[in-house]
């Protein structure tokens, strides 16, 4: 296994070798002009480039005897991928152009250029330009001889231990022009910390930061004045002009004080009160557009692309139309109208920025409101070119789509690729199930809960149920003869008991005869009040009852009629007995069989 | 008497005729409307389906075809409208439900495009949100069936608890799907359900263009149509706003006989 990953790191630094090794560096400058007079200028022309590394460093010469007039810079990155992953060539190159007029008479050499990429470093050549002594009438003062060779032609005040120096692109732009702005901190001495105390201030400017962030701006290295500085770009920016008239660029100013980290312990920094170095307040002179101005305008170059994501929608579906510009200028500010056309509904377009400003898109979304074919124009914007100062018109191809009421299957045009936040505001398309190709085509409609036996159907069995209901607890609550018998005979008993307190005896002897009488009613089937001894003999027979009840019974009858006339009779011992053997009685009477 | 008796054959096949063709009739224009939609002119079709509604057809299909032509000409709360008469008539129609709700997604975003933010209520009961999907048909079948078996446990009178448990089930979901059906007979709600169809109106507080406003309706908004007055419609929206629409700006979703 280890041998494994021995082969397989073996290879991997194979592939990785060719890579590091054809790392190739060169460096040039050229002149347009080896000879001029003093206030003439000569175009310089500084060329880095680096084969299969980046670069990491681009030392300017200094230009002592020149004043920088213009100052242009092209990095051109490309990058190629060979096959697999083994081989990438990469190339980066850096142009500088500069304008340089010659500020006073002698032999100047320029150069060389150092560039350093890839751990190599390489030097250009040295350019010797020779100026004349002739002063020409108009020309920038002379650097006074105290001043410090200016790097770059920008204002600054120099220190030998560090100074700010703000360099602007061009002191003249047109109105929404885009000027590049750095603040250059230039120090002497390696470590200490260093911090912004003023950033710059740029009233009358639209200001966008260049910096990207989290990143780490390159430092390089002069020499000014035969000492070495090193060159930390603290702040890059984008100016554009809102108004025209003179605006100035304030100064910065920054605080370098002793190291607090790991520099100091390497010599870095070192202590002492912080050093605060400012910049020197530079002013632009911003130009007007030539009149007449057209709108929208962006200065610069620009391109303009539109695209449909289809070509053929149903009436009231939505469609998506795009468009991207890019270019040089400030495209933050551009705005693009879709014409209003008859038919169509035109939304608010989504717009959206692209990561480095270069591009804007806009989306519209369109409905379609009525059938028919539509051509959607108007996209165009136009550029202002400063060097020409000319306008030109950049437009959309006119797109064409049509809508009808059938469905259709969506045909793509253009890949569109709209930004998440687009897909998620993107208004739902009308999504129909298609028509019915037949029917019934019925011309009566009645709910059936509209008529009359819905109604009879749906009450009835409720309806019955409550009848059963409530014709059940009008069974239940008719009293059957038993029922009767017993509640008759309890009273009877409940009286029986009275006329004992009371001492009637012929009371309490008839209320016990009645009780028995009404309690035979029920297995007898008919009243017994009317029988005599045999037929009463007889019915009770038939309904099983014991012979010896059948004669206590009607002995107790007996017994009782004659103690009702009796005075023996009323006496309380002789009633409970009474009482008693009439009790006895009824309970097995209440134990007979009905009568057949 | 030769003309009599061509005048008295002809007027004879007329009558026989008659129902016959008004049946064609109505078959043809049912024919051309497909026509129209399928040669994408909605707005043909749309126009053809009203047509057949006005001459009595009360059809599912027709509305269903109807709002399809309708919402592709962009009149969403017309379509609303239809789809919704439609799933009265056919309460389970899957594709016009799905048509229904894109439609009123689509409406939704307009509304949102034109206003900004809009929120608009469906009104519904529980009641009716539980029978909704259901025909009226279906819930009176379950209905009387639930009632029969509560009378045959009845009349088995048999003994235990079990038994009255099932009893008891019976006899609860048989009064509950009757109240269910009450339900989507609209007992229970007030006034007629209505789509507002108008893609701007304004609830006034009478009767008459020059009342006071009360507020907006809302294209393909339901509300209950509780009175109508000098070609007014008093209605009240799901989120409770009430006010008088012009009749044409409202369409009774329940359409009995071609009256709208």
């Amino acid at each position: 296994m280890t041998r494994v990953c021995f082969i397989g790191c073996f290879a991997a630094s194979l592939l990785a070798t060719p890579a590091v090794a054809q790392v190739q560096l060169s460096a040039t400058l050229q002149v347009d002009r080896t000879q001029l007079q003093t206030g003439e200028v000569v175009r310089l022309v500084a060329r880095g480039q680096v084969d299969g590394a980046s670069m990491d460093d681009f030392q300017l010469p200094d230009f002592d005897g020149f004043v920088v007039r213009s100052r242009s810079v092209q990095r051109p990155v490309q990058i190629q991928f060979g096959y697999g992953n083994q081989r990438m060539v990469q190339s980066s190159t850096t142009v500088h152009t500069y304008l340089l007029e010659a500020q006073r008479p002698g032999s100047f050499t320029l150069g060389p250029l150092t560039i350093k990429g890839g751990g190599q470093e390489a030097q250009s050549n040295t350019v010797q330009v020779q100026v004349g002594g002739a002063a020409v009438v108009g020309a920038a003062p002379a650097v006074a001889a105290s001043a410090p060779a200016d790097p770059d032609g920008d204002g600054y005040e120099y220190n030998d231990r560090a100074f700010l120096r703000t360099v602007v692109s061009d002191t003249e732009p047109y109105v929404g022009q885009k000027t590049e702005v750095q603040v250059l901190l230039y120090i002497a001495e390696r470590g200490g910390d260093i911090s912004l105390v003023q950033d710059v201030e740029a009233e009358g400017f639209w200001i966008e930061d260049l910096h990207t962030p989290g990143s780490r701006p390159p430092v390089r290295r002069q020499r000014i004045r035969g000492r070495s500085f090193q060159v930390h770009e603290i702040r890059r920016l984008a100016l554009y002009p809102l108004r025209a008239g003179e605006l100035t660029v304030g100064a910065a100013q920054v605080s370098i004080g002793p190291s607090r980290g790991l520099a100091s312990l390497f010599g870095g920094g070192g202590g002492g009160p912080a050093f605060q170095p400012a910049g020197v307040p530079v002013t632009v002179t911003s130009r007007a557009l030539p009149e007449p101005a057209p709108s929208p305008v962006i200065i610069g170059e620009g391109t303009l692309t539109a695209s449909l994501d289809r070509t053929q929608v149903r009436t009231g579906d939505a469609i998506t139309v795009s468009a991207v510009a890019a270019g040089s200028g400030r495209l933050s500010e551009l705005r693009l109208t879709l014409t209003a056309q008859t038919g169509l509904r035109i939304l608010e377009p989504q717009v959206t920025d692209g990561p480095d400003g270069r591009s804007r898109t806009f989306e519209w979304i369109v409905v379609a409101e009525a059938p028919g074919t539509y051509e959607l124009e108007g996209l165009r914007f136009h550029t202002f070119d400063p060097v020409s100062a000319r306008y030109t018109a950049v437009n959309a191809p006119a797109l064409r789509f049509e809508a009808a009421g059938n469905a259709q299957t969506p045909t793509p045009v253009q890949p569109s690729t709209p930004s998440p936040s687009a897909e998620r505001e993107r208004p739902a398309e009308l999504s129909l199930e298609g028509l019915r190709g037949s029917s019934e085509l019925r011309r009566e409609h009645r709910a059936l809960s509209s008529t009359l036996p819905f109604w009879g159907g749906a009450a009835a069995p409720p309806l019955l149920f409550l009848l059963l209901v409530f014709g059940r607890r009008l069974r239940e609550r008719e009293p059957s003869a038993a029922a009767q018998s017993r509640s008759q005979r309890k009273q009877r008993l409940q009286a029986a008991l009275s006329a004992k307190q009371a001492g009637d005896a012929r009371t309490f002897y008839a209320a016990l005869d009645a009780a028995l009488l009404e309690a035979l009613d029920a297995p007898l089937g008919e009243r017994s009040a009317g029988m005599t001894k045999n037929e009463l003999r007889d019915a009770l027979k038939a309904c099983a009852m014991a012979d010896a009840d059948v004669d206590a019974l009607l002995a107790e009858r007996e017994a009782n009629d004659f103690a009702r006339f009796s005075s023996a009779g009323a006496g309380a011992n002789e009633m409970d007995a009474a009482l008693e053997r009439t009790r006895a009685l009824l309970s097995k009477v209440d134990k007979l069989e009905a009568r057949p | 008497m030769t003309l009599r008796c061509v005048l008295a054959v002809g007027v004879l096949a007329s009558l026989t005729a008659t129902p016959a063709s008004a049946q064609q009739r109505i078959d043809a224009l049912f024919d051309e409307a497909g026509e129209h939609f399928t040669q994408g002119r909605p707005d043909d079709a749309s126009a053809a389906y009203a047509r057949l509604v006005e001459a009595g057809v009360v059809d599912a299909d027709v509305f269903h075809n109807q709002g399809t032509a309708l919402a592709s000409s962009g009149r969403y709360g017309e379509a609303v409208l239809a789809f919704e008469r439609a799933l009265h008539l056919d309460p389970g129609a899957d594709d016009t439900r799905a048509s229904l709700e894109s439609t009123e997604r689509v409406l939704a975003d307009r509304l949102t495009a034109a206003r900004g933010e809009v929120e608009t209520h469906r009104s519904s009961g529980l009641s009716e949100a539980l029978v909704r999907d259901i025909s009226e048909r279906a819930v009176a079948i379950g209905f009387l069936a639930l009632w029969a078996l509560a009378f045959l446990f009845l009349g088995l009178r048999k003994k235990g608890v079990a038994f009255a448990a099932m009893s008891a089930v019976f006899f609860l979901s048989a009064a509950t799907l009757g109240v269910l059906l009450m339900a989507k007979r609209g007992v229970f709600r007030d006034g007629d359900p209505a789509v507002i169809t108008a893609r701007e109106a304004s609830l006034l507080e009478g009767p008459d263009p020059r009342s006071v406003d009360r507020g907006d309706a809302y294209e393909g908004e339901r509300a209950a149509a509780l009175r109508r007055d000098s070609g007014y419609v008093f209605v009240r929206t799901g989120d409770g706003r009430s006010g008088w629409l012009p009749e044409a700006a409202v369409g009774l979703i329940e359409v009995e006989n071609g009256q709208s």
